[in-house]
């Protein structure tokens, strides 16, 4: 189960509204490589899991992936409160506007709804842990795609942080493949 | 003294404790036989558990199970992370 605590992983503070940088950002939200994906991903993968290492590995990092996706909305949140009519106009907002008005829902940056074919789980661990390697690798690209269009360094400071994650889970799952196809006395995987 | 600005100064010193606590435990998780990794967890743990402390007593709950709540019940009360404050 899960205990909500009232704070985000890392401070969010942005002073200056942009509606289209909120855009762009509601893909890591909403979109094929965002934080939505990756939760689910390895909260639904972790049933499969053969061993403590792997199965702590996914639940945790999935985990930790269900607070990313509660910043990325912090982040669209904070850059869409207090827009007038000409912001949302001059900053290429009123297509999401029209539908949802300055609500979270979750879209990619050209307006395609979530679905759960972005994501993979199936009962291979080795198919699992190499989807999630690609997974992380697309998702610090889409943030470093992120970083070459800002320029608030409240935003950028948030993105980097979250950049540095991918880096840091990208690692993690390294490590759970090795440690996977190592396991010498599990003949399943040979 | 700005309220509003000391709040988040205090909240941070949490959030930096328990994020170097989540990232030791992630470290663990493929590393379980490292004691350098868990002397490092647990003292993370301990400075996230005393900043909490201090920052609950002035700002209220973090939690709504493990925080003690005055009545009325202050777990409700604003701002939600998600709140520019």
């Amino acid at each position: 189960m899960w205990m909500y605590e009232k704070k985000l992983e890392y401070p969010i503070k942005i002073k200056k509204p942009d509606p289209r940088m909120a855009k762009v950002i509601m893909s890591q939200y909403g979109g094929p490589n965002g934080e939505m994906s990756a939760s689910l991903r390895y909260l639904s993968q972790r049933f499969a899991m053969p061993d403590e290492v792997t199965k702590s590995v996914l639940n945790d990092i999935g985990t930790e992936e269900l607070s990313h996706l509660e910043m990325v909305g912090t982040i669209v949140h904070q850059l869409t409160r207090d827009l007038s009519e000409e912001e949302i106009k001059a900053g290429g907002f009123a297509d999401y506007y029209v539908d949802y008005g300055t609500g979270i829902f979750p879209v990619n940056a050209a307006g395609v709804p979530w679905n759960a074919g972005y994501i993979n789980s199936m009962s291979d661990v080795i198919a699992n842990l190499t989807e999630n390697l690609a997974a992380e690798q697309k998702a610090r690209t889409v943030y470093d795609n992120i970083l070459r269009l800002a320029d608030d360094p409240d935003v950028i400071d948030v993105i980097r942080f979250l950049r540095e994650r991918e880096v840091v889970h990208f690692q993690r799952f390294g490590e759970a493949l090795r440690h996977v196809t190592d396991l010498k006395d599990c003949k399943k995987y040979y | 003294m700005d309220m509003a600005a000391d709040r988040g100064e205090m909240l941070k010193k949490v959030q930096a404790a328990e994020f170097a606590a989540y990232d030791l435990m992630l470290y663990l998780d493929t590393h379980p036989n490292s004691q350098a990794a868990l002397t490092k967890f647990k003292e993370a743990v301990e400075k996230g558990k005393q900043y909490r402390k201090e920052f609950e007593a002035v700002y209220g709950p973090l939690t709504a199970r493990d925080s003690s709540s005055a009545a009325p019940w202050q777990w409700i009360q604003d701002p939600w992370p998600w709140n520019r404050k």
